[in-house]
């Protein structure tokens, strides 16, 4: 193929036009698979990268004669006859859309089959095009780098085998075995930062919903009605049950559920739905993990959150702070509780330890607004509005890590409120002034 | 009354694409921001970028060359401590250009809360010194106000004020100008705000 591209046969010009037709055919048929394979599966999350940096190591391994691994590919090569046939032009895209494919004819390295698997796992299909065009484009340069300032068919011959001998060799595996080490590598590294881009828009019924609360397989949240009042709703299982209060928060295991009822919190059983444990009392937003219970209180001189413990029923004052300064709804992961408070001066995501009785702040700005943390083990999840608009953040306080898990643009009409978060699955709400407000999973 | 997005005016955006497109030699851009800035009532002009270090601001016949600090609105306008007002009138804002109540809560024009879905006031937000409070957060630049420049605005006596800092950079991301700055203090960025002085 590449002794009929050289210009000594058809000319310069021939040449060039045959070189730009084979580089748009590779390019656009190598950027086709690329769409096609981003587009066949969703984005994937931290597991997915895990997983693909797992699969580049394992290659890398089979590149560097570590291990025995089969290539997925064709045996064969370009069909000769279609230089015969057809003008060079003609024939110059056709094999350039043949072996743009990648995979139908043979393949010296593995370093196609883990881009292409990352490109499945990991990209939409605009990114997924991109990557794999810039595959298909590397087989158009290649040919120009091996057609270039060719006087003779010797010439070409010579050129093709001393490319072959350069392929055949040891070294080139090796040196694509170190490249796929290095790809591995940097998906490990990347694989906090993970995120699934696309938020999923849950359905839970037509009225607007909000304040999600969530464990596995167990969804809790507020149902705001017609009249402006909530009524908490849970879902187990895909079935839809109203509780006897508002502002629900589910337990991490999903077990039971604390709702507001009023003058009381209440304690559900998830599976009966049978109250087990009535609370007089008072204040409002209740967050529950295990024997501790945590919520927000009004006092005369000022706004409390108060943590209280269902086995010895004492209470405790763990943040204090006048009308003037906004303490937000609590959230409980035993032995964390995060709430957001926000003064004149400085807003911050507050954590506080119930095993060590310490505050800290997880963030903080004199420029920001933080809001509505969640928390589930060492995992936060928070919202920051800014001039430009709302994000929602992840925050992982085993590692220090931070990414972004969604945005909403300033003037859209639509804002961030309320997290949840169970595991690495984090719910958010978002409203507009027009009346709707939904929850999504990130 | 739900949440209420901030935006700039029209004028105030007209104004930013012409400063932003313009350089220092170029007179007709220099000409049509001015204008539209005066048009508007607005200090004037302000470009982002690319050319920030080349665009020309200016407000009342004043011109200069230094950007604005960063704030809730372009340009930033300040009370006499260095705090956010909203341009148009004067009022208190947040840090997210929301109008304020007495305890720092977003309100609406009528001043009632803005609350989100569950009736719920929305998060308060921070309201802090743009040029002391900010810079420093923003760039860990302990700035200052110093001097000023003092034109006839609309009536009464507006005040462009320099931030200044112990920098060799201003905000523009070029060489920092002494300005009305002491000390070996040099303008970071700019502020204004408008008296009750008649002029």
């Amino acid at each position: 193929m590449v002794e009929t591209i050289v210009p000594v046969v058809h000319g310069t010009r021939s040449w060039l036009i045959s070189l730009a037709l084979f580089a748009a055919g590779a390019t656009g048929s190598a950027a086709l698979l690329g769409l096609l394979l981003g587009a066949a599966l969703p984005d994937g999350g931290r597991g997915v990268v895990a997983a693909v940096a797992l699969f580049a190591l394992v290659e890398a391994a089979g590149e560097l004669g570590l291990v025995q691994l089969p290539l997925p590919q064709l045996r064969r090569q370009v069909p000769e006859r279609w230089r015969e046939r057809y003008p060079q032009p003609l024939a110059a895209l056709l094999y350039g859309l043949g072996l743009g494919v990648g995979f139908a004819t043979y393949l010296p390295v593995a370093t196609l089959i883990v881009v292409a698997v990352a490109v499945a796992a990991l990209l939409g299909p605009v990114a997924g095009a991109v990557v794999l065009g810039a595959f298909g484009l590397g087989r158009g340069l290649a040919l120009a780098a091996a057609t270039g300032r060719v006087r003779s068919i010797e010439q070409a011959t010579g050129r093709v085998e001393q490319m072959a001998r350069i392929g055949g060799r040891r070294r080139l595996r090796r040196l694509n075995g170190l490249a796929l080490v290095a790809l591995s590598v940097l998906l490990a590294l990347g694989v906090d930062t993970a995120v699934a881009r696309a938020a999923t828009q849950l359905a839970l019924g037509p009225d607007p919903v909000a304040d999600p609360s969530a464990a596995p397989n167990v969804l809790a949240f507020d149902r705001i009605n017609p009249d402006g009042s909530l009524t908490g709703v849970v879902r187990i299982g895909g079935v839809f049950t109203d509780l006897p209060g508002n502002n629900p928060d589910v337990d991490v295991d999903g077990t039971r559920i604390v709702v507001d009822v009023g003058p009381a919190f209440e304690i559900i059983d998830s599976t009966t739905m049978a109250v087990l444990q009535t609370l007089p009392l008072v204040g409002t937003q209740p967050a529950l993990s295990g024997d501790w219970l945590v919520y927000r209180h009004v006092q005369t001189s000022g706004r409390q959150i108060v943590l209280y413990n269902l086995t010895t029923s004492v209470s405790k004052v763990i943040a204090t702070t006048p009308f003037a300064a906004d303490l937000g709804a609590p959230d409980i992961s035993y032995p964390r509780i995060t709430f957001h408070r926000t003064g004149s001066a400085r807003s911050s995501v507050v954590m506080y330890r119930i095993d060590t009785g310490t505050s800290v702040l997880l963030r903080s700005s004199v420029r920001y607004t933080y809001s509505n943390p969640s928390i589930a083990g060492t995992v936060v999840v928070y919202v920051r509005q800014t001039l430009f608009g709302m994000q929602l953040y992840r925050l992982n306080l085993a590692t220090g890590s931070e990414a972004q898990l969604s945005a909403i643009a300033k003037g859209g009409g639509r804002f961030m409120w309320t997290t949840g978060i169970t595991g690495w699955t984090f719910f958010f709400t978002i409203y507009d002034n027009n009346g709707g407000s939904w929850i999504f999973r990130s | 009354m739900r949440h209420d997005g901030q935006g700039e005016g029209l004028s105030e955006r007209m104004a930013r694409r012409l400063a932003a497109g313009h350089t220092r030699r170029g007179f007709l851009g220099r000409v049509g921001a001015a204008a539209v800035a005066a048009a508007s009532g607005r200090l004037a002009a302000g470009a982002v970028a690319p050319d920030t270090a080349e665009a020309y601001y200016g407000f009342c016949g004043h011109t200069y060359t230094t950007h604005a600090c960063p704030g809730p609105f372009f340009p930033p306008r300040i009370d006499r401590y260095g705090f956010p007002l909203r341009p148009k009138d004067g009022r208190r804002v947040d840090n997210l250009g929301r109008l304020i109540d007495a305890e720092g809560f977003a309100i609406n024009e009528a001043g009632d809360r803005l609350v989100g879905p569950t009736g719920d006031p929305v998060p308060k937000s921070p309201r802090t010194r743009l040029c002391q409070d900010w810079i420093l957060e923003s760039y860990h630049l302990h700035a200052r106000f110093d001097g000023g420049w003092y034109r006839c605005c609309g009536g009464t006596i507006r005040k462009l004020v320099d931030c200044c800092a112990y920098t060799r950079t201003r905000i523009n991301g070029d060489a920092a100008l002494t300005g009305y700055c002491y000390n070996g203090r040099k303008v970071f960025c700019v502020l204004y705000y408008q008296t009750n002085v008649p002029c």
